[in-house]
């Protein structure tokens, strides 16, 4: 039991109230100070994540069995039902469904606490110089903002924290509320709105694949919802493969993966704080999250492991070809964040056999991507956010230029950003992806499928090239070159204030030192530390994969020089007359695939049909129907009506028919 | 505390024949008298179930031990409207047509529910109601009358006599107050409830003298009982019993004895008869249930009227009245008869209810006005219900229940904001209004909560009875059905539940403004404080039962148990050791 227990809870709590406090009293009361709560609360959850992560890698480090490395305890009941005693003949155990709020601390839900708690409040300290104008004016739903932030990350923090897989999903649909409400933040523009729906609508459909995974475990598991319970493997049944399969579809909605991508480029909409937080470091990476957590079951059902490795190289690849030709900086960094979330399921996907240390190693490496991912795009984006700040939101590549002497902070921030993203030595992203192709390969040693796995790696690293390629096209085309400012500014530019580019700066350190720092080479190893998550075979020795290392590296250097070649004069229109005017290959990549028509066409428009059709139905047949039935007893009516005539003569001679009749009968049956 | 209970029913009586006769004193008076009735009486529903939450949490021993509902003792009212029979020993409630009320744990909440629906719907229609308002109030009043009656009851005529009269005040209500097409709704309410109601009279009346033909042969000639609890027992007795001679016979290994197999022959025979017998009982009843509710294909009635009438009415009728159906099944229908319910019961109702959340979801994508759309979003979530009572497990019939409850907070907040709009623009076509999240911010806030509670969020109240439906169906162990294909299905309602709400969020209050020019009320005004008193403790109540239901939970565990148990042993699932324990 760590000491930590006591307080854990609060690391969610507080944020969560926060929120509230701002929705209640922000617009009225706290107007432009509405950012307190949020930054208090989240500063407040950063220092308890840390207090609770001092107390794991203590525990992990004395590792006797007085500190398991893993504690879940258990806080109230959520709601229960079913009775485990009703048994009988013909009839199984009697499903008991037992949601509780209970939360779990582990090496792997630490690190990703306080990853989000860090984040979450640099982010928000970010946004206090963001959302106002340039004359420190505040925007109109500033404490909407704020309450919205506040509340998401404490939905993530839930997220992680969750022992029981409902609260899990309470969590998971949390922060896919949160981050509809910030999509839509500016609700008066028509494409925020539409892509707030259109990321709540994708994502719910994978929560509801998620949902079903749950209930499927549920029943294979034998009634149980909390994680010892489930990752238990002896006690299943043959149900396992569905639902892995079904909750990597749920991991694909949130992580928008392949085939449910298509929100989270539109989802740019939202101001860039949101972006660089919840569709870039946290959000969208709780898929991955999720499967890591799962990985113990995962790994015993290899052909849907294929399924997610598969998946996340075609995914990476994708974003990567599209990212290529995009002109908007913000949608280029959400397509590079698809293709990194790719690669992470790539690494989750590796991890076959778990009687072999491959499970944990996927893990450390995919759980490395996260995080090292997370900082480095942060910074990505809030840089993205700075120049559109500056720029009076335009962030059109083909409008913009030449800004590095302007916004030299920005600049610096962007930078290093993009060297961690490409992957180039010693930056973050390379410590990182070069694990993931590591593990790729020494899973393809293991496999039966050798092939596969060799075919995946080597994708991987044209993959690499590529991302090194469009990232250096987004930066040399953004600030080298000539000065080109678009006519909003009115010539006119300034770096952004302190509280935006203070964040930048630290986020540029991250950039540049955590990926070294959390590799094999130093005592803080990742690995090492997730090892230590129970159920785990750990791997003794550490093999460097060189081979691996040297082709992603060299991928690296190679889109870099290329994107230098073709952009390094800061001009998009040069560059593309040299690849040639308009070719197919071009067209399919600036048209994104053309997955949001092929969608809209085969899945939305008949739908659409179908939902037309159902109405005329249900107005006027189904209904037609019964209001002619109810008109069968008035044909009967009219039937009969011409016998009530009003002539007092004819009822008489009917009276006396009647009466004639009725005394012959009677007369006859004397 | 039982003069209590008959309070709750004797207010909205003596209110509403007061409210009818207050004709010459302005709207606003009627208006306040009414609340006056309706909030005295949602004090009492709330002291009630202050009351009686503690002793029924430990009343299950006494269900347990009687096999059958057993309202609260400090809770009843009873006395003899008709006595058939004379007074049987040892079986009081045999031989009359009686007045019996009690409260138990499944009908505890909807006392409440009821009371808080119907004095939000006079908020909700605050200034709306000008025309003889005095009998709108007063047809109210009997409306709750009637509606609070049908729940307390514990005897089977009673029931049915409230269950009908609510009919007659929604009839003057839709037809007086409703919109343009109103007479066609109402007669076609009228029409079609009232048909389902003579057939589960029909049905009542059969079960009741199939009872009492005693096929049992134990000696003893029945006084005709029509309490709830007693029939509940009779059934199963008679189930049970025919089912033991039948099995006690076939052990017998001497079946060469002519004696024995005349026996064996006789009781498969009653058997078959009972079971036959069963079935058509079970289908009458369900019938008036399923309009009710409505479930597919009964629901035709509904759209319409729940368009016609005026807002206050809608809201109790998708809040309330509609849950009169789903507790017909959990009362009536279920417990008595567990054989069909279990034998063809989950297979017809949980298809339908498949229908009805998918089509009714579908229907709802498409409609083009605010308060159709909110009638097919009410008929798509009860599928819910029908589908969580016939996985026949206590997971499915407690999600079922919460479902009920929580439908009504919900889909009541809802068409309270229908009301809203409609006050205000005279309108609620969602061409002529759109983007008025600019302009109504408070209620365009109010309103992403409760679309968020119907959609299903975890941490608000729709979400547990959503879960636990799908959940008790997904594991029911009917094998008639498979029930994770159905429960994958449903689930798909998820989905487009989102669908219809999220998109109708956006084209109401998202983009850019734009209201119809003509506007009843100029210049148009956010949440006024009547609406918020309504709403903002509402959205408290749905967040509370979010979080934290297990009380609810616990409360109408008794009964929910019961119901599981009777089905289990009526078909034999449970072993016969245990039977007679």
């Amino acid at each position: 039991m760590y000491d930590a227990m006591a307080y854990l809870w609060m690391i969610p709590a507080f944020p969560i109230v926060a929120g509230f406090i701002t929705f209640i009293i922000g617009p009225k009361v706290l107007r432009s100070q509405a950012h307190l709560p949020c930054i208090i609360a989240g500063f407040i959850s950063f220092i308890l994540s840390l207090m609770v992560l001092n107390d794991v890698v203590k525990a992990i480090q004395t590792s006797d069995i007085a500190n398991p490395s893993s504690v879940a305890v258990s806080y109230f009941e959520w709601f229960r039902t079913g009775d485990p005693n009703l048994v009988g003949e013909n009839f199984k155990k009697a499903g008991a469904l037992k949601a509780e709020f209970s939360l779990r601390l582990d090496p792997l839900s630490s690190a990703m606490i306080v990853m989000v708690t860090f984040l979450g409040t640099l982010i928000a300290v970010f946004s206090t110089g963001y959302m106002r104008d340039h004359h420190g004016h505040i925007d109109p739903g500033y404490p909407r903002f704020f309450a919205s932030v506040s509340l998401f990350l404490g939905s993530m923090l839930i997220l992680v924290l969750a022992d029981n897989v409902l609260l899990l999903y309470a969590g998971w649909e949390g922060v896919g509320l949160c981050s509809y409400l910030l999509i839509g933040f500016w609700f008066e523009k028509p494409s925020a709105c539409k892509a707030a729906r259109k990321a709540f609508l994708v994502t719910r459909l994978g929560d509801v694949a998620l949902f079903l995974g749950f209930a499927s475990l549920w029943v294979s598991s034998g009634y149980r919802l909390d994680f010892d319970g489930l990752l238990k493997l002896d006690n299943y049944d043959s149900g396992v493969g569905l639902a892995c399969f079904l909750m990597f579809l749920g991991a694909c909605g949130k992580s928008a993966q392949f085939p449910l991508h298509v929100w989270l480029p539109d989802a740019m909409e939202g101001p860039s704080p949101v972006s660089a937080l919840i569709h870039a470091a946290t959000m969208v990476t709780a898929g991955v999250y999720l499967l890591a957590r799962f990985m113990p079951l995962f790994a015993s059902v290899p052909e849907v492991q294929m399924v997610v490795i598969a998946v996340g190289t075609f995914t990476s690849l994708l974003a990567a070809l599209i990212a290529l030709t995009q002109t908007d900086l913000k949608r280029i960094l959400a397509y590079s964040t698809m293709s990194q979330l790719g690669y992470m399921f790539m690494a989750l996907g590796a991890g076959i056999d778990p009687k072999s240390a491959l499970p944990m190693l996927a893990v450390s490496a995919a759980i490395f991507h996260l995080l090292t991912h997370a900082f480095f795009k942060a910074l990505l984006f809030l840089s993205a956010g700075s120049v559109m700040h500056s720029m009076h939101d335009v962030i059109d590549l083909r409008r913009i230029g030449g800004l590095r002497k302007v916004l030299p902070l920005t600049h610096i921030g962007f930078l290093c950003g993009a060297l961690a993203l490409a992957g180039l030595p010693p930056f973050a992203g390379f410590w990182s992806k070069d694990e993931i192709l590591s593990v790729i390969h020494e899973t393809s040693k293991a496999s039966n499928y050798p092939w596969f796995y060799i075919l995946m790696w080597a994708i991987g690293i044209f993959v690499a090239f590529l991302t090194a390629f469009y990232t250096f096209r987004a930066y040399f085309l953004t600030f080298w070159g000539v000065l080109k400012l678009p006519e909003e500014c009115h010539g006119e530019v300034h770096e952004s204030p302190k509280s935006m580019t203070l964040p930048l700066m630290l986020l540029s350190l991250f950039a540049l030192g955590i990926g070294f720092g959390l590799s094999n080479f130093t005592p803080f190893s990742i690995e090492t530390f997730l090892g230590k998550i129970p159920g785990y075979v750990i791997q003794d020795h550490h093999s460097h994969d060189w081979l691996t290392v040297g082709f992603a590296t060299f991928a690296g250097l190679a889109g870099l020089i290329l994107a230098f070649v073709f952009y390094g004069s800061g001009n998009v229109t040069i560059s593309e007359q040299a690849i040639g005017k308009s070719n197919f290959a071009i067209e399919l990549s600036k048209n994104k695939f053309f997955f949001d028509e092929i969608y809209n066409k085969l899945l939305i428009a008949p739908l659409n049909l179908g939902f037309y059709c159902a109405r005329i139905f249900d107005q006027y047949i189904l209904d037609g129907i019964v209001d002619l039935i109810a008109h069968i007893p008035k044909i009967f009516a009219q039937l009969f009506r011409p016998i009530q005539n009003g002539l007092v003569q004819f009822y008489a001679l009917a009276m006396i028919l009647a009466v004639t009749v009725f005394l012959i009968a009677l007369a006859r049956s004397m | 505390m039982s003069q209590l209970v008959l309070l709750l029913l004797l207010v909205p009586l003596a209110g509403g024949l007061v409210t009818l006769f207050v004709r010459n004193a302005g709207h606003k008076f009627a208006r306040n008298l009414a609340l006056g009735f309706f909030l005295l009486n949602l004090f009492i529903s709330f002291k009630l179930t202050w009351d009686y939450l503690p002793l029924l949490e430990k009343h299950s021993i006494s269900v347990e031990e009687k096999l059958t509902f057993v309202p609260l003792e400090s809770s009843v009212t009873v006395f003899d409207l008709i006595r058939i029979n004379p007074p049987y020993e040892g079986r009081p409630d045999a031989g009359a047509i009686r007045f019996f009320i009690g409260i138990d744990g499944l009908n505890l909440f909807l006392l409440p529910l009821t009371c808080i629906l119907f004095s939000g719907s006079v908020l909700a229609t605050w200034n709306s109601i000008r025309e003889k308002s005095h009998l709108y109030y007063g047809f109210m009043l009997l409306l709750q009358f009637a509606t609070l009656g049908a729940f307390l009851s514990f005897d089977v005529i009673l029931f049915y006599a409230f269950f009908e009269l609510t009919l007659i005040p929604l009839l003057f209500l839709i037809a007086m107050w409703g919109g343009p097409n109103r007479q066609y709704a109402a007669k076609k309410l009228f029409v079609y409830t009232l048909g389902g109601g003579l057939a589960t009279l029909l049905g009542v009346i059969s079960l009741i003298s199939a009872l009492n033909q005693n096929l049992l042969d134990d000696n003893n000639d029945l006084p005709v009982t029509f309490s709830i609890p007693e029939l509940i027992t009779a059934s199963h007795d008679t189930q049970v019993g025919l089912n033991k001679k039948v099995f006690e016979t076939k052990a017998d290994k001497d079946l060469l004895n002519p004696l024995l197999k005349t026996n064996l022959e006789i009781n498969k025979a009653k058997l078959d008869y009972w079971s036959s017998c069963q079935k058509w009982i079970f289908l009458l009843l369900a019938t008036g249930f399923l309009v009710k509710l409505p479930a597919f294909p009964f629901h035709t009635w509904q759209p319409t009227a729940y368009y016609e009438a005026p807002t206050g009415v809608t809201l109790v009728l998708g809040g309330i009245l509609a849950k009169l159906g789903a507790f017909g099944f959990l009362r009536l229908c279920v417990p008595m008869l567990p054989v069909p319910a279990w034998e063809f019961g989950t297979y017809l109702f949980s298809i339908l209810s498949v229908v009805a959340i998918l089509y009714g979801a579908a229907c709802a994508i498409a409609q083009d006005d605010l308060k159709r759309m909110l009638a097919y979003s009410s008929f798509s979530h009860l599928g819910f219900c029908l589908l969580g009572i016939f996985a026949l497990n206590e997971t499915g019939l407690t999600g079922s229940y919460l479902q009920m409850i929580n439908h009504g907070l919900n889909v009541g907040a809802l068409f309270f904001i229908c009301e809203i709009l409609h006050h205000r623009y005279g309108t609620t076509k969602f061409k002529d209004l759109q983007g008025l999240g600019s302009k109504l911010k408070i209620l365009s806030g109010i309103t992403v909560f409760y679309v968020m509670c119907s959609v299903g969020l975890p941490g608000l109240n729709g979400f547990v009875g959503e879960v636990m439906c799908l959940f008790g169906m997904f594991e029911t162990n009917n094998p008639s059905v498979s029930g994770k294909i159905l429960a994958s299905t449903c689930s798909l309602g998820m989905v487009f539940g989102a669908w219809y709400l999220i998109s109708m969020v956006m084209k109401v209050f998202f983009g850019k403004l734009s209201e119809p020019v003509f506007k009843k009320e100029d210049p148009v005004s956010d949440l006024t404080m009547v609406e918020k008193i309504f709403l903002f403790p509402l959205a408290l109540l749905c967040l509370f039962l979010g979080i934290y239901p297990q009380p609810m939970i616990d409360t109408i565990r008794p009964e929910i148990h019961l119901i599981a148990k009777l089905n289990l042993q009526a078909n034999n699932l449970l072993p016969l050791a245990k039977m007679d324990k």
